[in-house]
């Protein structure tokens, strides 16, 4: 069964300005979606918002028509996971000691892991190739493998639909693509339903089934890439002229921002 | 090595740690001469030691643990002290009996815990900011103590004395059950809160998005926690050093992997026992508990304050 998260009217903000305004957005199910947007856009609030890390002033989150107010938060965090953008563990920890902490949903009061844990940790682990860093500790991992260990312990938590809030940044390309195909890999297999916010137009292009682009905390444009990456929208998204070409091998599109510096006409 | 044998080794390192802890209350108990008259001396003063090492041990960790930081531990940052000098100014000055006291010193511990966590969170939380300003206090209040009981009646002057750094002597049997129901609800408790807390240990956010009631779970540690130490305080005195040294310890010895809530404990009794008997027997002078585990922490915190300055973290 397929669960189905919506945001209905939601406004929210710290203090008296609203970051987002009267946003409504069905996350299309079993999708990868991306959530585009210039900086302080609302991206990443909306991500949190919807992981209830921060609360809407006005409008609702529900999870199959039910608001998340009403669900036991142990049930939510059954049925959605993040990736937060800022990544702590304690120090000196084993990688395989932190993947196993996201079973917390799932661990009954008082008891050691069960074998069902054991299986979810050792599955996480093996999606995310990191079965060899098991016994490293967390400290002296590089960054690429660092935010395996973090989408790891995501996945342990076995949900339906996981958030990742720009899961690429501060990676080199390498990683970037790494971790993108394993998250479509996620996705195709396990049908787990995928929401991220990512900076690059065109990695967004090429992994995402669904777009959503955000203005000054209002929802711009949805839909696919090829409804949403065009030279028009992305002037109204960012204020820049692109062209916008088909990328040779994934027929998605692909935009060339223009400069002002550029001298073939 | 896989998850699950690791965690078979953590539960057989903390079985011989419980079977030490067993092996000290016999030796304690059992030393040189003994008589039904010496027994009657030794087993309040062999339980309290379990006890309150228990109660250090696992109130240090939980304080180490929620604060990320090693030196975050109540003795260090002003919560003991606060406790002790309420409980120090009811016992001179009011003559009130102990459970009463260990109730006041609690209050007293949890006021100034939410003081301190006040005053450090100006326009953001900051641990380091807790702790200079922790240290303060625990400078301010050790003044105060000094203060009340140079102003003591002189025949008060010996059981207060006890307050200046823990001590097992004359330990009176009818205060023990009270402690030990005390310390058996926290350690329950803690317990209870442990898999919660894992969570909130890699972050608020994982915790929120985990499922955890943050928020309450955060406060009842830090109750549970200062409950132990006051409880434990009003018996025997703040024994110096026991909640700072057995969270370390017990990360050196099961690794880091872990909550540590029950080895801490451990490690705690395993400290108070064995520094009361080096304190008693293998000294040629007899010492109070807290003088010989007092030697112990001194040196391991100039060791923090050294290595936490060169990685930049104060």
């Amino acid at each position: 069964m397929s669960n189905s998260l919506k945001a209905n009217n939601i406004s929210v903000g710290y203090g008296n300005g609203n970051i987002l305004n009267d946003v409504s957005i069905h996350i299309p199910e079993n999708k990868i979606s991306v959530i585009l947007g210039s900086n302080g856009s609302g991206k990443s609030t909306l991500l949190k918002t919807f992981c209830r890390l921060l609360t809407p002033n006005e409008g609702t989150i529900t999870l199959n028509d039910t608001s998340l107010k009403c669900i036991n938060s142990k049930k939510i965090a059954k049925t959605i996971g993040l990736l937060p953008q800022n990544l702590t563990a304690p120090e000196g920890i084993k990688v395989a000691e932190l993947v196993s902490r996201g079973r917390y949903p799932h661990r009954k009061f008082l008891s050691p892991l069960s074998a069902d844990d054991y299986k979810a940790i050792n599955e996480a682990m093996c999606a995310m190739k990191i079965t060899e860093l098991a016994d490293r500790s967390i400290d002296e991992l590089s960054g690429g493998q660092r935010q395996r260990v973090f989408i790891a312990l995501a996945l342990a938590q076995e949900t339906d639909i996981l958030f990742l809030d720009e899961p690429t940044t501060y990676l080199d390309i390498a990683y970037q693509i790494e971790i993108l195909d394993l998250l479509k890999e996620l996705n195709q297999t396990k049908k787990t339903t995928i929401v991220m916010v990512l900076h690059d137009i065109n990695l967004s292009s090429k992994y995402g089934d669904y777009i959503f682009a955000m203005k000054n905390g209002h929802l711009l444009k949805e839909g696919t890439p090829n409804e949403v990456i065009t030279s028009e929208n992305i002037k109204e998204i960012y204020g820049i002229e692109s062209v916008v070409v088909s990328d040779p091998l994934s027929g998605s599109p692909f935009i060339i921002p223009a400069s002002s510096h550029d001298t073939v006409q | 090595m896989n998850i699950r044998k690791r965690n078979q080794i953590y539960v057989l390192k903390i079985a011989l740690l419980f079977a030490m802890v067993i092996g000290l209350c016999f030796l304690t108990l059992s030393y040189g001469e003994t008589n039904n008259l010496i027994m009657q001396f030794r087993i309040p003063r062999t339980t309290a030691a379990l006890l309150c090492g228990i109660a250090f041990g696992m109130a240090g960790n939980v304080f180490q643990s929620l604060l990320n930081n090693p030196l975050a531990s109540p003795d260090i940052i002003g919560v003991s002290s606060g406790s002790t000098a309420a409980a120090v100014y009811c016992i001179l000055f009011m003559n009130l009996n102990r459970n009463l006291v260990s109730i006041i010193a609690t209050l007293a511990g949890i006021f100034i815990a939410a003081l301190i966590y006040r005053i450090s969170y100006l326009n953001k939380f900051s641990s380091n900011r807790l702790i200079l300003v922790g240290i303060g206090f625990q400078a301010f209040f050790s003044a105060l103590i000094n203060w009340m009981i140079m102003k003591a009646a002189e025949y008060d002057v010996p059981t207060a004395m006890r307050w200046m750094n823990g001590n097992l002597n004359g330990i009176v049997t009818d205060s023990l059950p009270f402690l030990g129901l005390v310390v058996f609800i926290c350690f329950i408790t803690i317990i209870a809160l442990n898999h919660g807390m894992q969570s909130l240990l890699i972050g608020e956010q994982t915790a929120i998005i985990h499922g955890v009631n943050v928020n309450l779970t955060r406060t009842l540690l830090i109750i549970c926690s200062v409950i132990l130490i006051a409880f434990a305080t009003a018996v025997s005195g703040p024994i110096s050093s026991i909640a700072f040294l057995s969270g370390p310890i017990a990360g050196k010895l099961c690794g880091r992997n872990h909550s540590n809530i029950i080895s801490s404990g451990l490690v705690g009794a395993i400290l108070v026992l064995s520094g009361d008997f080096t304190g008693q027997y293998l000294l040629f002078t007899r010492y109070p508990v807290g003088v010989v585990t007092g030697i112990l922490g001194a040196p391991y915190l100039i060791y923090l304050l050294i290595s936490q300055n060169k990685k930049g973290k104060l």
